[in-house]
């Protein structure tokens, strides 16, 4: 019987395990808080094994997340570090040929409107120093250019053709001291002769003969008048800025700045054939009259009152 | 053996502590491997049929109050797939990778399926619609899988060990 029981024990384990099985599920099911004490006890053993494996997984996402993920973060910011530089040097090229397109157009307009003729050339250098103030630009007499040629940048008086090489040319400013331009004053029609002065970004007019009583105002345009025999006639060279008192009761000091920015002058039109321009006449305002009105009232009173005042003390 | 009794019995706490940790982290709980099968083919494999019955009971006993609900299905589905991996071992080369896999999704799915049919004829009043034999393969499925790779470990350290 022993040796029975020994041979097939392990049937019996079977059998007897089984059996509190399904004496086990049908005491859980009549007394449920049984398992639930039992899962109470196994909770606190279980509890800290959960949380350390928890943390470890918490530290392996952070470490994951921080590290290891962002390898490709890293690679991705190679990725887009190039590209943003090759989007720079686009814009970059972008915004020159903007910058390019924009002054060509100018000149184009010019030309139109002007009906000249000429060669389209860019500024290769600028003269830095206090005393000369010259351009170099990329065209020289194998391009047909000639001293004394008048240059503009579309808008007004660059300056002069001073010196020509083979393939380039030296370009002497209007604001060079050694500079001097026949201009005509658009509402008094005054003539004179704009010359560089010390002051970088002026020109002052001289030999302007305002012993006729015309008046010259702030604001006035400023042109070429055609009598230098270089520039013709009608060309914009700038605006008065500046008019002084009398000196010598003769002449007087007037400044005037010119419309061509000289420090951002990239490409200049050298005038080889040209017509003068029809200079339009500025209407003046109504209130410039009704000052000029005044001013002549004035001295009609002055005039009257002197005359009486002599009257009266020639008959005392 | 009082120093193996006590080592199982730390292993599986650990084991069933894992088990439910990591199911809700890394997989969805319905798809995790069933670690204690694992533990139960290896006993099983490896020690003779009185120990590993005992040890799988204990094992299942184990997983049966992790639950809270029920005592006593998972440790019959233990003790079956234990005699059941004991009985076809005999048949099969277990040190081959592609048996134990076979074993570890028999007993997988014996398992589940013999703890779902006393759940069902003992607590009538339960909803248990949301069991499905797919989820028991699919269990089955990682289980021999997760199984058979940890055996393919234990059995190239024992051999280093031998060596």
């Amino acid at each position: 019987m022993v040796s029975k029981l020994r041979k097939h024990s392990s049937l019996f384990l079977i059998i007897a395990y089984s059996f509190i099985s399904f004496q086990l599920m049908s005491l859980s099911l009549r007394k449920p808080e049984i398992p639930k004490l039992g899962w109470s006890l196994l909770e606190n053993i279980f509890s800290p094994i959960r949380k350390s494996i928890y943390e470890i997984s918490q530290t392996s996402d952070y470490v994951w997340k921080r590290y290891v993920w962002l390898k490709d973060v890293s690679l991705q910011k190679d990725v887009l570090e190039i590209q943003l530089k090759e989007l720079k040097s686009k814009n970059l090229s972008l915004t020159e040929l903007e910058y390019e397109n924009k002054s060509l157009r100018t000149i184009l307009d010019f030309t139109e409107k002007s009906n000249s003729k000429g060669i389209v050339s860019q500024v290769i250098s600028k003269e830095p120093s206090n005393w000369l103030m010259t351009l170099t630009i990329n065209k020289g007499s194998k391009d047909g250019i000639k001293e004394f040629l008048p240059v503009t940048d579309g808008i007004g008086i660059v300056g002069k053709i001073a010196a020509v090489a083979e393939t380039t040319s030296t370009v002497l400013l209007a604001t060079d001291t050694s500079s001097s331009i026949g201009v005509l004053l658009q509402n008094s029609r005054l003539t004179g002769l704009a010359e560089g002065t010390l002051k970088k970004d002026l020109l002052e007019l001289n030999y302007i003969d305002t012993s006729s009583g015309i008046a010259i105002s702030k604001g006035e345009k400023v042109l070429t008048s055609g009598m230098d025999g270089i520039f013709k006639k009608g060309y914009l060279v700038g605006e008065i800025v500046e008019v002084g008192n009398k000196i010598d009761g003769l002449f007087q000091k007037i400044l005037v700045k010119p419309v061509v920015d000289f420090s951002t002058i990239e490409n200049v039109f050298i005038i080889t054939e040209s017509k003068d321009i029809e200079i339009p006449f500025e209407m003046p305002t109504e209130q410039t009259i009704v000052e000029k009105i005044k001013e002549k009232d004035d001295k009609t009173i002055d005039k009257i009152v002197s005359k009486n005042k002599t009257k009266l003390t020639d008959s005392n | 053996m009082s120093k193996n009794i006590i080592v199982f019995v730390v292993f599986s706490l650990c084991l069933i502590a894992l088990e439910s940790s990591l199911s809700s982290i890394i997989f969805p709980s319905k798809y995790f491997p069933d670690l204690a099968v694992i533990l139960i083919s290896y006993i099983s494999l490896n020690y003779s049929q009185n120990i590993s019955i005992s040890a799988s009971f204990f094992l299942g006993l184990i997983q049966d109050l992790s639950t809270g609900i029920y005592l006593g299905p998972n440790s019959l589905g233990a003790i079956l797939s234990s005699s059941c991996i004991k009985s076809l071992s005999k048949n099969l080369f277990s040190e081959q990778i592609l048996s134990t896999c076979i074993l570890i999704f028999i007993a997988s799915l014996i398992k589940t399926t013999s703890s779902f049919i006393l759940i069902y004829f003992f607590d009538r009043s339960g909803d248990h619609d949301f069991f499905s034999i797919l989820d028991f393969i699919y269990k089955a499925i990682s289980s021999s899988v997760v199984g058979s790779i940890v055996f393919l470990f234990l059995v190239k350290s024992k051999k280093k060990h031998r060596a």
